[in-house]
């Protein structure tokens, strides 16, 4: 039987780890998963730049492979479709740290500084595509299941000129190798 | 869609995933032929010559929000080049045979691989 793989997102001390491969998860000013809160949106700045919390994920095997899972990928469509005055940046961790910032307003910008178990800082998500994806580290071989693979984080970043309300969704890519 | 693979060793003897095979567990320079039989539908058949490796792979691509795409790819690499094959899946629908003899980075089926570390006889072709 082959693995079943999904895509999870870490969030909190602990961290929870949320099932979000058949759904989206939103990037907000607090550190939780949702599909459509508003509750603590990332407040847009008269100058300067402010973030959303950044936001883990990682793959999640509850099913074993056959053999062995490996040749770990993640991309987007290369396209930033967010809207005016947004951004998306990503960078792989080999460890996971919980997101922080101020509720409602900005979370702490993502860079080596701030979280510690980033393997280089961060850089704009758009630039890994199916044809240059970001290669992650990590493997998972029978009979394990459980998480594997390096951490992804992403952060969003919104500047002056950025619209009031939701952005528009961008979605991103996991591939994976299994025998 | 459940796929099956069947590979052929160098007596005719023939193991298969559906029989309780184990890829890992093939004794790889015996092998003669590997297939993969996607079941009621024309696979993909590659033939390992002496001197040559080869390799299985299904190939997962997860996009957020949407339904998984599968991708199934067999090989052989070898001093006298490389033949690939294989087809994807999406969904339950086959899409149709493809092959090269190369590995074209970006390619939902022939994007390059990594060995497994019982698949060291790949490392020096690769």
């Amino acid at each position: 039987m082959p693995a079943t793989v999904q895509i999870v997102r870490l969030t909190g001390a602990g961290p929870t780890a949320t099932d979000i491969t058949t759904t989206n998860t939103r990037a907000n000013a607090e550190d939780a998963h949702t599909t459509a809160g508003t509750s603590n949106p990332i407040l847009a700045p008269a100058s300067g730049t402010h973030y959303s919390y950044w936001v883990v994920l990682r793959l999640n095997a509850t099913v074993t492979p056959d053999t062995a899972i490996n040749n770990l990928r993640v991309f987007t469509d290369g396209t930033n479709s967010l809207g005016t005055g947004l951004g998306l940046v990503v960078a792989r961790a080999t460890d996971y740290v919980q997101a922080t910032g101020t509720e409602g307003v900005s979370g702490t910008a993502l860079s080596v500084a701030e979280y510690a178990d980033l393997e280089a800082e961060p850089v704009d998500a758009f630039t890994f595509t199916v044809a240059d994806p970001l290669e992650l580290d990590g493997s998972l071989s029978n009979p394990s299941t459980g998480q594997f693979g390096d951490y992804v984080v992403f952060q969003i970043s919104v500047g002056p000129t950025a619209s009031s309300g939701a952005s528009t969704t961008e979605t991103l890519t996991f591939r994976f190798d299994e025998t | 869609m459940d796929v099956n693979w069947i590979a052929t060793y160098d007596d005719g003897t023939k193991v298969s995933r559906n029989e309780g095979g184990h890829y890992g567990n093939l004794d790889r320079a015996r092998v003669r032929q590997f297939e993969i039989d996607p079941g009621g539908r024309r696979g993909v058949r590659v033939t390992i010559i002496p001197g040559h490796s080869f390799f299985y792979r299904a190939r997962t691509s997860i996009t957020t929000g949407q339904e998984p795409k599968h991708a199934y790819l067999a090989g052989t690499v070898g001093p006298d080049g490389s033949y690939l094959a294989g087809f994807e899946v999406i969904g339950t629908k086959k899409r149709g045979n493809q092959y090269t003899n190369e590995f074209v980075p970006g390619h939902p089926v022939f994007s390059p691989i990594k060995p497994f570390s019982f698949e060291s006889d790949l490392e020096s072709f690769l």
